[in-house]
């Protein structure tokens, strides 16, 4: 293995389970999220000169990650949007109360290990639909603004807000069915 | 205890904190360096410019513009040149059948607008309308079927 090889392997091997993790959260499919997270390798290759010594890499490695799963998910909902998407969405619904009741705890998972708290998670993500996990992962886990996610996503700030808020109780209902906080939440 | 929209996202954000990352297949790397090195087995010249050796890009850059500047030459010649109106006639001449191409479209236009004028408008509309609701359904149920069966199968 060359130097260069060698070096970049431990530039991907640093790197890869947050490419990965950026990638499956938004397409929630490990096949896809795999098949990205090589595509943004081949790109970081392409520009390794000036990434090996940037601070900035894994910065930018997200973001690629990030753009990369938005336009698989774009090409594939441009293909199937009317088949899967062409319920409407309540547009007053954003404003109610959540319909959800129970004690607030401090977070849903007291005395779940990390590991455990991850692949509930996942699980978890994996069962909203497209339109509340992207703009969710983009705002809790991206740290994208509202505005920068509606800009992303080529939709409505009202709209983002809205499936935030309907992905946030969908995902807490989720947790909640898990069974792991059952002792904490009277779902 | 109903909670607030305030209170929700608190309760979301601070059970997300922390989340580990998942880690990455076995295979990524080694999918990574196959496919790397497949392009690099690749010659230079079905890789994308931007990979050309710098004579071949200079060589490439030279003969685009001799070429450009040829056709650019060609072009005023002939526009300019006295041989233009002989070219132009060399061409109509054979290019004569597009005036029989066009004389049977006006015939086949001028006959469908005479049959479409006798026809009742009710008719015509009654079967535009129909087919429009065949098309309608079709598809209504297809994508009804699709969410139901595929997308929903539970």
């Amino acid at each position: 293995m060359s130097p260069a090889e060698a070096d970049f392997t431990a530039f991907m091997r640093a790197y890869q389970d947050m490419v990965f993790t950026t990638a499956v959260r938004l397409v929630a499919n490990d096949a896809q999220a795999e098949d990205i997270s090589q595509e943004v390798f081949l790109k970081a290759f392409e520009h390794f000169d000036s990434l090996r010594s940037s601070p900035t890499a894994g910065g930018w490695l997200k973001t690629v990650a990030t753009n990369l799963s938005l336009n698989h998910l774009q090409r594939y909902r441009k293909r199937w949007r009317f088949f899967s998407e062409f319920q409407r969405d309540d547009p007053g619904g954003g404003e109610a109360e959540p319909e959800i009741e129970f004690a607030a705890p401090e977070t849903f998972f007291e005395g779940v290990d990390a590991e455990d708290r991850r692949a509930l998670v996942e699980r978890a993500l994996e069962t909203l639909p497209d339109r509340q996990r992207i703009p969710l992962v983009l705002y809790h886990f991206e740290d994208l603004s509202y505005d920068e996610i509606a800009g992303k996503l080529g939709v409505s700030l009202a709209k983002v807000k809205t499936d935030i808020l309907r992905a946030r109780e969908a995902l807490a209902k989720a947790l909640a069915r898990s069974g792991t906080s059952r002792e904490i939440l009277n779902a | 205890m109903k909670l607030s929209h305030q209170e929700l996202e608190g309760l979301v954000r601070r059970s997300l904190e922390g989340i580990s990352d998942r880690r990455a297949p076995r295979s990524l790397e080694g999918r990574v360096f196959a496919e790397l090195q497949r392009r690099a087995a690749l010659p230079w010249w079905r890789k994308s410019y931007a990979y050309w050796p710098a004579p071949a890009r200079g060589a490439f850059f030279v003969a685009s513009a001799v070429f450009a500047a040829v056709v650019v030459a060609v072009l005023f010649n002939l526009i300019r040149g006295t041989g233009a109106s002989d070219l132009a006639g060399a061409v109509s001449q054979r290019l004569g059948w597009l005036t029989l191409v066009q004389s049977l479209a006006n015939v086949a236009w001028q006959t469908g607008a005479t049959i479409l004028r006798s026809i009742p408008p009710l008719w015509l509309f009654g079967s535009l309308a129909l087919i429009g609701a065949c098309y309608a359904t079709v598809i209504g149920v297809g994508a009804t079927a699709y969410r139901v069966f595929v997308q929903n199968p539970r």
